[in-house]
């Protein structure tokens, strides 16, 4: 996949995650809980602690919220139609302070990888040199890829894991009835759990690899996307799937580049 | 400066990595004797793979009640105890106790004055970890 392509991809799709989180903050706020968890009395304190010029008396108040999810609906529809540096940067700074204002992360991992894509998008838009500019894109790739890896490796370290009990543990937790069912049923199948155990880390760890496999855009794709439509339906974490799927163009953009530098 | 407030930009890729037992938070008022389970339990909906507002919301719930946990531990003096003046410093006990109370009010609409209680679930028996003084209610 080419760089303009690769990046124009990262860009729409990533601007289409954040309109869906816009969306989805809004309706969390329709939760009573959302703003008293999240409020004033609670996290005010570190806040203002935390943030200069009196930022932090902005930002723990109710309005903020409100007030972010609507910037970011707004400047992700812009960055949508027109990814342009300065639509990207100011995705970046309302990301970090809704992320911020809900003291450090609304949902871990995927609030990371905005970040990470967000901050690739930038570099590569704003320098104008393509050999630099691509280096954005490769950042974004390098840890797409590495998440992935370090998820793996991390997995393969526990015993749990090893012994095949872990998935059908973690599944009983999942907030879903019906996955915590199957949890249950897994458990009660140990050589079933043992080998999908052990195809989870090695996906995890052998996805690196293709960025030197020549194998097709659709078949990597089509099992990325599956893998993350099964943790959606597991636990419930949209938000990695788009996140995740808006890196991916960056990896098949570093594979091209690998590969046609690379003779086998 | 509160560093975990920025840790969208340190990220940790460690995903379903260690299998713990699950915590299990708890709430009782103060003029009852049974404690309620908090549930975090959710109900697929269609267009959630685009917005999932009750999901997103309950994983950051239980986010909050790992950060509590974990704050806790790092209060306990060599004495295996833990001061509640300081556990009550904790923005993270200021968030469950908001959790809590948000959950209460569903049960008892009425109450003022509550507790709340956090166990480690295992297949032998609860651990308890945390059972908080009476709380009022804002």
């Amino acid at each position: 996949m080419g760089f303009y392509v690769a990046r124009g991809l990262t860009a729409h799709l990533i601007s289409f995650a954040l309109i869906l989180q816009s969306i989805e903050i809004f309706k969390m706020l329709k939760f009573p809980e959302t703003l008293l968890i999240w409020s004033a009395k609670t996290i005010g304190d570190e806040l203002e602690s935390s943030l200069p010029f009196g930022f932090g008396h902005w930002l723990k108040s109710d309005h903020s919220v409100r007030q972010l999810a609507l910037a970011q609906f707004i400047v992700a529809i812009g960055s949508f139609l027109f990814p342009v540096w300065p639509m990207l940067v100011l995705l970046l700074v309302i990301h970090l302070l809704l992320c911020v204002r809900f003291r450090g992360s609304v949902n871990g991992g995927s609030d990371a990888m905005t970040a990470i894509v967000l901050t690739g998008l930038i570099f590569s838009t704003v320098i104008h040199r393509d050999a630099l500019a691509q280096a954005g894109l490769l950042y974004v790739a390098i840890h797409v890829l590495y998440s992935y890896l370090k998820s793996g490796v991390s997995k393969v370290r526990q015993r749990e894991w090893r012994e095949g009990r872990a998935l059908s543990g973690f599944l009983r937790q999942s907030l879903f009835n019906d996955i915590r069912e199957v949890g249950l049923w897994l458990q009660n199948c140990p050589t079933l759990s043992l080998t999908l155990c052990w195809l989870t880390m090695l996906f995890e760890i052998l996805v690196a690899a293709v960025v030197i496999a020549p194998l097709s855009i659709g078949l990597i794709l089509s099992v990325v996307i599956f893998f993350h439509l099964l943790i959606y339906l597991t636990f419930g974490l949209n938000r990695f799937f788009w996140v995740w799927i808006s890196a991916w163009p960056t990896v098949f953009f570093a594979a091209h580049q690998v590969q046609t530098k690379i003779v086998f | 400066m509160q560093l975990g407030l920025f840790r969208a930009l340190f990220p940790r890729w460690n995903f379903f990595d260690r299998l713990t037992r699950p915590l299990a938070l708890e709430f009782k008022a103060v003029d009852t004797h049974s404690w309620n389970q908090v549930e975090f339990e959710a109900a697929r909906t269609r267009f959630s793979l685009l917005v999932n507002p009750a999901v997103t919301l309950l994983h950051a719930e239980k986010d909050v009640l790992d950060d509590f946990v974990t704050d806790l531990s790092q209060l306990i003096g060599l004495d295996g105890l833990v001061d509640l003046s300081d556990v009550r410093r904790l923005s993270s006990f200021r968030m469950i106790e908001a959790l809590v109370f948000a959950r209460l009010k569903k049960f008892e609409t009425n109450a003022t004055q509550f507790q709340f209680r956090i166990s480690a679930q295992s297949e032998s028996s609860p651990e308890t970890i945390f059972v908080s003084d009476v709380l009022v209610a804002p």
